[in-house]
């Protein structure tokens, strides 16, 4: 058989594959994957040596195909292979590099003894301080605490529970759904997240498929940033919840001092969720619109505190921040919630307030990086 | 004019994920543009580690294999205006300025909200 035979064969077998996983029939996507990719080996086994190009779009296909149909071993040792034939054009060499990464991480995800809820988010971060696999990790741990908070709300949220006002998520939601980070391949400073599959198989509801929890995190995370509210109000009908995930979308996204971009996708996307200082601005202007008129604060003078932020005690209702070395005491924190303003703790700020003598009010916060 | 067959309800529950929907109806969407202003048909198909590229060459290309394809690479836009379209298609072609892709290409950007499709050719290095 030729090439093109094969390939054939080979794209046949993928589209069914794709469309087994889309319905979500994972083991005969698996099947289907492993088909496709035993047509493209051979496909490559046969193609004319002096047909480069087409030999490293091949030989990629192959590797990404073991790597879907999950035979990780196959797929290192093809993509090995691959890359000691010194003819193959470097864009290929670099998808198969990608490649080998992918499948070391999956390798080790397997060898955890822990199971993983399919899906899972690769995040970057981009632009200014951040270089290639290097970030400054006060940056970097900010970051992956509010993903891990946004990651909790997600489940709270299709698990129809109340809104949690205080404090972390229970010790069930923390057991059941513990999110992992893993390395991810190079670019940027890259990394993905991965939900540990709940050992109880009830945790979620019949309806809910929860192999879609990381999808539904990008989805209300895309609608957070949009310019359209409406499509956040239609993902996230509750208010509460809606403003607590609109301030942790704020708390991802940059000011564009430190970066520049922060991008999130799932395996599956190729276009990624960008969030850049615009979206920040929208979010702002979101959540400035659906702040509610409080009687006491129009009296006030609104203005902004630019400092450190040193103490929150959400229980006596007020935060400390430090403003030119001089401390600032604003009270009536109200909704403000721990995993919104937590991370911020000795980070610097921008406290919203309103002012009136003897009083200081607040009205939002938000990192000023 | 495009004619096209109504999706049935398996149809419509598996592509039920907005994500999917836009990924999948822009692949569609560009293709048929592409084959419309320049004559190009998607002729192949490869998987990647994300997803699958499409190969296309003008109508009538004997493919037999790929070294005189284009690849498409596609993006799709579920919300939106034109600035928004232009904006990723100015990112498509500063990551291929950055020598990360196998071309020659062809991006195309698919914007539904705003009924928009803009097309542009990708540099060459690799």
């Amino acid at each position: 058989m030729s090439w093109i035979d094969l390939h054939q064969a080979s794209e046949r077998a993928a589209i069914e594959a794709d469309r087994a996983l889309r319905d979500g029939n994972q083991s005969l996507a698996s099947i289907l994957y492993s088909e496709a990719a035993e047509h493209e080996q051979r496909a490559l086994e046969v193609l004319d040596a002096t047909k480069a190009r087409t030999k490293g779009i091949t030989a990629v296909s192959a590797v990404s195909l073991w790597f879907k149909a999950t035979a990780y071993e196959r797929a290192e040792q093809l993509a090995y292979s691959a890359l000691a034939d010194l003819s193959l054009p470097e864009f290929s060499r670099t998808d198969l590099r990608n490649l080998v990464q992918a499948i070391w991480t999956e390798s080790s995800k397997k060898t955890a003894n822990v199971n993983f809820l399919p899906g899972q988010v690769f995040v970057s971060v981009k632009g200014g301080e951040v270089i290639t696999g290097g970030a400054p990790l006060d940056l970097i741990v900010e970051k992956v605490q509010t993903i891990q908070s946004m990651f909790y709300r997600t489940v709270e949220f299709i698990r129809d529970m109340p809104l949690r006002r205080r404090g972390g998520p229970t010790r069930e939601i923390q057991e059941s759904c513990r999110p992992w980070l893993f390395q991810a391949p190079p670019g940027s400073y890259q990394f993905s997240v991965a939900i540990q599959e709940p050992k109880q198989l009830d945790f979620f509801r019949k309806d809910m498929r929860p192999d879609l929890v990381a999808r539904q995190f990008l989805e209300i995370l895309k609608a957070t940033a949009s310019d359209n509210q409406d499509q956040l109000a239609t993902i996230v009908p509750n208010v509460e919840y809606r403003n607590v995930f609109l301030k942790l979308g704020r708390n991802l996204a940059p000011t564009g001092k430190t970066f520049d971009s922060i991008e999130l996708r799932t395996a599956t996307d190729d276009d990624p969720i960008a969030l850049t200082p615009e979206s920040r601005t929208l979010i702002n202007q979101a959540l400035k619109k659906g702040r509610p008129v409080d009687a006491q604060d129009s009296e006030g003078n609104e203005e902004e505190l630019n400092g450190i932020l040193r103490a929150v005690d959400l229980d006596r209702d007020f935060l400390d921040v430090s403003v030119n070395g001089q401390p600032v005491r604003v009270n009536g924190l109200g909704d403000a919630m721990d995993d919104v303003i937590g991370p911020m703790v000795n980070k610097p700020v921008k406290v919203r307030v309103t002012r009136k003598i003897g009083s200081v009010r607040f009205l939002d916060i938000e990192l000023d990086d | 004019m495009v004619h096209f067959v109504l999706p049935d309800e398996h149809a419509l529950d598996a592509y039920a994920n907005e994500i999917d929907a836009t990924e999948t109806g822009a692949y569609a969407v560009s293709l048929a543009a592409i084959e419309a202003i320049a004559g190009l048909v998607a002729v192949r198909r490869a998987s990647t580690l994300t997803g699958a590229d499409w190969y296309i060459a003008p109508t009538g290309t004997n493919s037999e294999d790929l070294e005189n394809c284009i690849r498409l690479e596609v993006s799709g836009i579920n919300a939106g205006a034109s600035s928004d379209i232009r904006r990723r298609l100015r990112e498509k072609l500063i990551q291929a300025a950055h020598g990360a892709s196998n071309l020659p290409a062809i991006a195309a950007v698919v914007g539904f909200k705003a009924l928009e499709v803009a097309i542009a050719p990708l540099g060459v290095s690799g």
